[in-house]
């Protein structure tokens, strides 16, 4: 067995479809490990390294912070993991990210730049859906592959630097991680409404900056 | 159909849930109700649906490889090997 891990080039894409590789990729990968598989343990901390890793720079908002947050979960996993039953592939995936979230909610708190507001849905709506500008609404119409469509994922991440932590940490996990509300919920130990109410948040806050955003050009 | 503000704001209130598919039947089908005469609501909606897709596109690409360190390696190293007694 060869230890040396090399950190990988790591490509996340989106989509329904990821949050299930994940899970499936980790079911095979441990089946495969279990059954003594050439290179599987190497797979299996190739999809861990990636996962957190692209968690952390997620959630932190930057590479270095990223990978200390990466190398110290997975330190912190190497002494807690012999207390996780690791044979079932969904309850590593929630033990994986809460692991990565401690790590990053240490970084964070350190942080001078940590946004400290409670989001206020009554800031988020607009006074009445009937107040909209349309000419501003209709940003929702725009095509996909344009400059203004590069432009506005540009202003998502922007504004997802801006989200107290946590309903980052809610987004983050729900709409790019693509865990469930469940999942999402045992992850942060809070209740699935909870979870509801923060991600709901985090999402009329960034529809508000795309629709600022676009009200400027 | 009920079309005040503060109606407008209740269903405002329920699309993240509603686009989830996470809403009991009888409250999607009140929005459906509203949407079929509120065309505000309907851009409102189409505004967050588009906030969400954005959001999924907006995952960072990570094409650097970040240094690890010695201590990270040993660890690995001892991981491994309480890995392959915890799964045999």
């Amino acid at each position: 067995m060869n230890t040396t891990i090399r950190m990988m080039s790591h490509t996340v894409s989106s989509g329904q479809t990821d949050r299930q590789s994940v899970e499936e990729s980790l079911e095979q990968l441990l089946a495969d490990i279990r059954s003594g598989k050439e290179g599987a343990f190497e797979r299996f901390l190739t999809l861990i390294q990636g996962t957190v890793l692209s968690f952390g720079i997620k959630v932190c908002g930057g590479t270095a912070d990223a990978s200390d947050t990466m190398q110290d979960t997975l330190l912190t996993a190497f002494r807690s993991l012999p207390e996780t039953d690791i044979r079932d592939a969904s309850a590593l995936k929630v033990w994986l990210y809460k692991v990565a979230k401690n790590a990053c909610l240490m970084i964070r708190r350190k942080s001078k730049f940590e946004p400290k507001a409670k989001l206020s849905l009554e800031e988020l709506l607009p006074e009445s859906p009937h107040k909209m500008d349309h000419a501003i609404a209709d940003w929702s119409n725009l095509p996909v592959n344009t400059v203004l469509k590069n432009e506005a994922v540009k202003t998502v991440r922007k504004a997802i630097r801006k989200l107290p932590t946590p309903y980052r940490l809610a987004l983050v996990l729900r709409d790019m991680e693509q865990l469930s509300t469940k999942e999402t919920a045992q992850v942060l130990n809070i209740s699935e409404e909870t979870v509801k109410i923060r991600l709901h948040r985090a999402r009329l806050f960034l529809r508000k900056e795309l629709e600022g955003s676009f009200a400027r050009k | 159909m009920e079309h005040s503000k503060e109606f407008c704001k209740k269903i405002a209130g329920m699309l993240s849930e509603y686009l989830d598919e996470e809403l009991p039947p009888a409250s999607c089908a009140e929005i459906l109700e509203h949407m079929k005469d509120c065309p505000p609501c309907i851009t409102f909606l189409e505004s967050l649906r588009k906030s969400i897709e954005l959001t999924r596109m907006a995952t960072p690409e990570i094409d650097e490889n970040p240094p690890v360190s010695e201590e990270f390696q040993a660890n690995l190293r001892s991981f491994y090997e309480s890995f392959r007694k915890k799964t045999s």
